[in-house]
């Protein structure tokens, strides 16, 4: 297992080396100079000057240099400066991301706490009412585009019932309470789960219904044991390592989908600050998102990975 | 060959016949069918025009703007219209760019192995693994936002699926005696690829194609919604959505994000059950319930 | 031999498939007395397994059922109505069963003593600590090395000889009165397929447990049986004890099954049975051998033979009817 872990976490290294890389490339495509900023003719600056301020950030050297300063920087915690806020980078990520984890974290943990059940239903008495229904919520879901979900629940939900709140995370002018944040959190958190509810519905229902037919539940049975414990001790057990495949293949396009949720909402998460980044072309902040995002995506498919293999012990000597 | 090509029309009538038994991916394709009709038709007999400025703004659906207005007096169906052509027309040919990168790269490392498959597979974990919308949003926002910009970014951007699904077929035809026989005779890698390993992977390929379509749609009407995508005055679904990002609009004026999301749901549902039926059509073994 | 434990009669299952139902099994009698093995033999496809999953009630959901007017008594009791419930008392208890594949037959997610104490723990009521315990001593009877430490493994750390292994003391972990091996041995090799056997035959007479033998290998009856069914079609054909099947083999197919079976000091070529096993929806309408019999008639292609009583064995074939006890009597 360690010796997994430790491949696991090297796998991931290279991954973020290679994310870097197609960011920073990506930035410096980016119309502008980082000193487009500064050489407006109030700031007053002379050219010497200015030749100056780009030796000293590296601007002068290859760009495969420039990017390992930046890389070598940010390892350090140095994310830069944001062009319009004026404030480090990484300050103005750690003041967002909590609220960007509460709502992705809290998705799938819906997406799942839905999913299980049903698609265990399902599975189990396959060509039922409850399969039947679970096969349209799937479809459904697919189908129904995270934006268009969201505008549906606040005018469902928020203009006619007025029973959710529409926009961010507490209410203006409160000191701010759990329990508030949570009240706001109900309508983002459904839009941004709606699509991988019917996704993990599907896949849970299949595997069950794949699993029902193997031959150790065969076993199991012949053994005397009732059909719950052939159900929950059995075949639960099995059928639920696809759906961890299948939630680690989702989470990034869950934290993606995020970054619409969060605009829709006023949500105050990192998809906000980084829309508004885009529009204000604000590269140390674009890019510093961009890479803490794939880095919780990263870690959150490590998390899943060792979900895994607690859950089935066959791979554990394959590695 | 021409006894294999006996099969491969065997093969077809069968494929054709359990494609017609699902009547769910039927009824998806109908659908697909008229809609692209519809969005072809429509514009030659009715008069549209979508980007026309009137004064008559903000109105409710009658018999003149059979969906309304919005608040440049632009007419929401002929919009619709529009949008449904510039939407289809980036899906499918943004899965096109994904499948000219994906196939060749997908048989390549299949067929060679070693270092050609730890490359490549390992590029398409990390294009996975990264929330591909986060590199979307700033893509896009590099190259300036257009139809053609979009065609590309989710082309680059989503590949990977056309690798996996023709890695693993063309592992498995690989291994066919037909393929060992052309090596042992001396045939060429190139010819061998093309010849007996790419007639093979058709069928991944078509699957791979038509639940590509329904992603990429969705990801060109999120970044338009985001106004990142089809920039106005130019019609996409995603950017009508754009305009119900005030409550106001959402909650008086439904005509004017409604049709449109639903545009997009019922054009997603439509490929993705046809999808289902195309796969386990091609593929009768994978077929679940 | 012992008192009767099992008596099955007239069963009949039947298949819902998508192009219509059809019998599987036709109309099966047969008994099982303690401490007997009845060997139940015939190609694959031909109703052995279908005919001890009706028994156990463990035919696949939705797709087998048995038909009205079956029975299966155990120990005079008809259970053949029994419920889900009901039948659970009995599976693992009295009545256990062994099937073929020892990798998947057991959970690959949890531990060989995870599985080995439910029996214990179910049936006799056990708490875990005293579970696993039984569950010990039962690994060590049929042989597995080391069982405390064995145990806390899980199902792909064993070889198939050793899971197999598992799997029989899994189902004789409660002492049960019938054991239903369907093809024990068949995954195994040559060398442990014999370890496995004399293993199974040496519990049984330790424990004066009845079994019931599924098998394609006329080997392996030879070796194990007392009595044996031949099944073709769906049906019993041919029913003798042991000694006489092999000596004096009555019915076409039973002749042919035998004389396929090759011999090391006869180099004449070896025979097979022409044809295959038809299938579900295609069972011909009279003996259900017939296209594959050398013998065959037309009264065979329009009639389906009864079972006939003769010499004390039965045996389902036109060619006996003169012989049949019943009718002379």
């Amino acid at each position: 297992m360690g010796r997994y872990i430790l491949k696991r976490i090297l796998t991931a290294i290279v991954a973020f080396v290679g994310i870097t890389i197609m960011t920073y490339c990506l930035a410096s495509l980016m119309p502008g100079s980082p000193l487009d900023q500064l050489v407006q003719p109030e700031s007053g600056i002379s050219n010497a000057e200015l030749a100056a301020i780009e030796h000293k950030m590296g601007l002068d050297r290859p760009i495969y240099i420039q990017y390992f300063f930046w890389l070598k920087n940010m390892l350090s915690g140095n994310f830069g400066i944001s062009y319009t806020q004026h404030r480090p980078v990484l300050e103005l990520i750690t003041g967002r991301i909590g609220a960007t984890l509460l709502l992705s974290i809290s998705s799938m943990f819906l997406a799942l706490l839905v999913a299980v059940p049903l698609g265990t239903a399902a599975g189990y008495r396959p060509y039922k009412g409850v399969d039947y229904a679970s096969s349209v919520l799937a479809f459904v879901g697919q189908a129904a585009p995270n934006f268009f979900v969201a505008l549906l629940l606040i005018y469902a939900f928020a203009v006619k019932l007025r029973l959710f709140p529409i926009s961010g995370m507490y209410d203006s002018g409160s000191s701010g309470t759990m329990a508030e944040a949570l009240r706001h959190l109900v309508l983002p958190c459904f839009a941004l789960t709606f699509q991988h509810i019917g996704i993990f519905t599907r896949q849970m229902r299949n595997s069950m219904y794949e699993c029902m037919s193997d031959d150790y539940v065969r076993t199991a049975r012949a053994k005397g044991l009732s059909e719950g414990i052939v159900l929950f001790k059995h075949t639960l057990r099995n059928a639920l390592l696809p759906l961890v495949t299948q939630a680690g293949l989702s989470l990034g396009s869950l934290v993606g989908g995020a970054i619409i949720t969060e605009q829709i909402f006023s949500w105050p998460g990192m998809g906000t600050l980084m829309l508004k980044a885009i529009k204000d072309r604000d590269y140390p902040l674009i890019m510093g998102i961009t890479v803490i995002i794939s880095v919780i995506v990263l870690v959150g498919n490590i998390v899943i990975d060792i979900i895994y293999r607690l859950l089935d012990p066959r791979i554990d000597n394959k590695v | 060959m021409k006894r294999s090509n006996k099969k491969n029309s065997a093969y077809f009538h069968d494929a054709v016949e359990r494609f017609m038994h699902h009547k769910l991916a039927v009824a998806g394709m109908a659908v697909v069918i008229v809609e692209i009709l519809l969005l072809i038709i429509l514009p030659m007999v009715m008069e549209l025009e979508p980007n026309a400025i009137t004064p008559a703004i903000n109105m409710a659906p009658d018999k003149t703007h059979l969906l309304g207005t919005d608040t440049y007096g632009r007419d929401t169906f002929s919009r619709l219209i529009y949008g449904g052509r510039t939407s289809l027309k980036i899906g499918f040919f943004s899965v096109l760019v994904q499948a000219a990168i994906g196939i060749p790269l997908g048989i390549i490392a299949g067929y060679y192995g070693k270092w050609a498959e730890v490359i490549i597979m390992r590029l398409a974990d990390m294009f996975q693994s990264i929330p591909s919308m986060c590199l979307n949003i700033v893509l896009v926002s590099v190259l300036s936002p257009s139809a053609e910009t979009l065609i590309l970014v989710i082309g680059v951007m989503g590949w990977p699926a056309f690798v996996r699904l023709l890695y693993a077929k063309v592992l498995s035809i690989k291994e066919k005696e037909y393929v060992e026989a052309a090596r042992t005779t001396g045939t060429g890698n190139l010819v061998i690829m093309l010849k007996y390993i790419l007639p093979n992977a058709i069928s991944p390929a078509l699957v791979a194609f038509t639940f590509g379509i329904p992603s990429a749609i969705l990801t060109e009407s999120a970044l338009s919604f985001l106004g990142l995508g089809i920039q106005i005055p130019e019609a996409s679904w995603g950017n009508m959505l754009n305009a119900a990002q005030s409550v106001a609009i959402i909650s008086t004026k439904p005509w004017l994000w409604i049709p449109a999301g639903m545009c997009i749901f019922i054009t997603l549902i439509s490929v993705n059950l046809f999808g289902d039926g195309l796969r386990d059509a091609l593929d009768p073994k994978t077929k679940i319930g | 031999m012992g008192e009767r434990v099992l008596e099955v009669s007239n069963l009949t299952t039947v298949f819902h498939t998508k192009k219509g139902t059809f019998p599987a099994v036709y109309g099966i009698d047969f008994t099982l007395d303690a401490g007997e093995t009845l060997a139940i033999v015939g190609e694959s496809g031909c109703g052995k397994s279908v005919t001890s999953l009706s028994v156990m009630h463990l035919l696949p959901d939705r797709i087998g059922e048995v038909a009205a007017g079956s029975s299966v008594k155990f120990k005079g009791t008809e259970i053949s109505g029994y419920s889900n419930k009901q039948m659970s008392k009995l599976r693992g208890d009295e009545i256990s069963m062994v099937f073929q594949d020892s990798l998947t037959s057991l959970n690959p997610t949890m531990t060989v003593m995870e599985q080995m104490v439910e029996p214990f723990m179910v049936h006799r009521g056990m708490k875990r600590r005293e579970a696993e315990k039984s569950a010990v001593e039962m690994l060590r009877k049929v042989g597995i090395p080391n069982p405390e430490i064995r145990a806390r493994q899980y199902p792909h750390q064993f070889s198939g000889g050793m899971r197999q292994r598992v799997i029989i003391a899994m189902a004789l972990s409660c002492n049960p009165s019938v054991l239903i091996c369907d093809e024990p041995t068949t995954a195994l090799d040559v060398t442990i397929q014999a370890q496995i056997l004399k293993m199974i035959y040496d519990l049984k007479k330790e424990m004066n447990t009845a079994v019931i033998l599924i098998t394609h290998d006329m080997g392996v009856v030879a070796e194990t049986a007392d009595r044996v069914l031949v099944m073709y079609g769906g049906q019993g054909v041919e029913q003798a004890d042991c000694e006489t099947l092999f000596t004096n083999p009555l019915h076409p197919y039973t002749q042919g099954l035998l004389a396929s079976i090759p011999k090391i000091d006869d180099d004449t070529r070896l025979s097979t049975i022409e044809g295959m096993v038809p299938g579900l929806g295609n069972m011909p309408a009279g003996c259900h051998f017939c296209d594959r019999c050398p013998y065959c008639t037309e009264r065979c292609r329009e009639e389906n033979p009864p079972m006939y009583q003769v010499e004390g064995r039965e045996v389902r074939c036109f060619r006996y009817e003169e012989k049949d006890e019943r009718r002379t009597v």
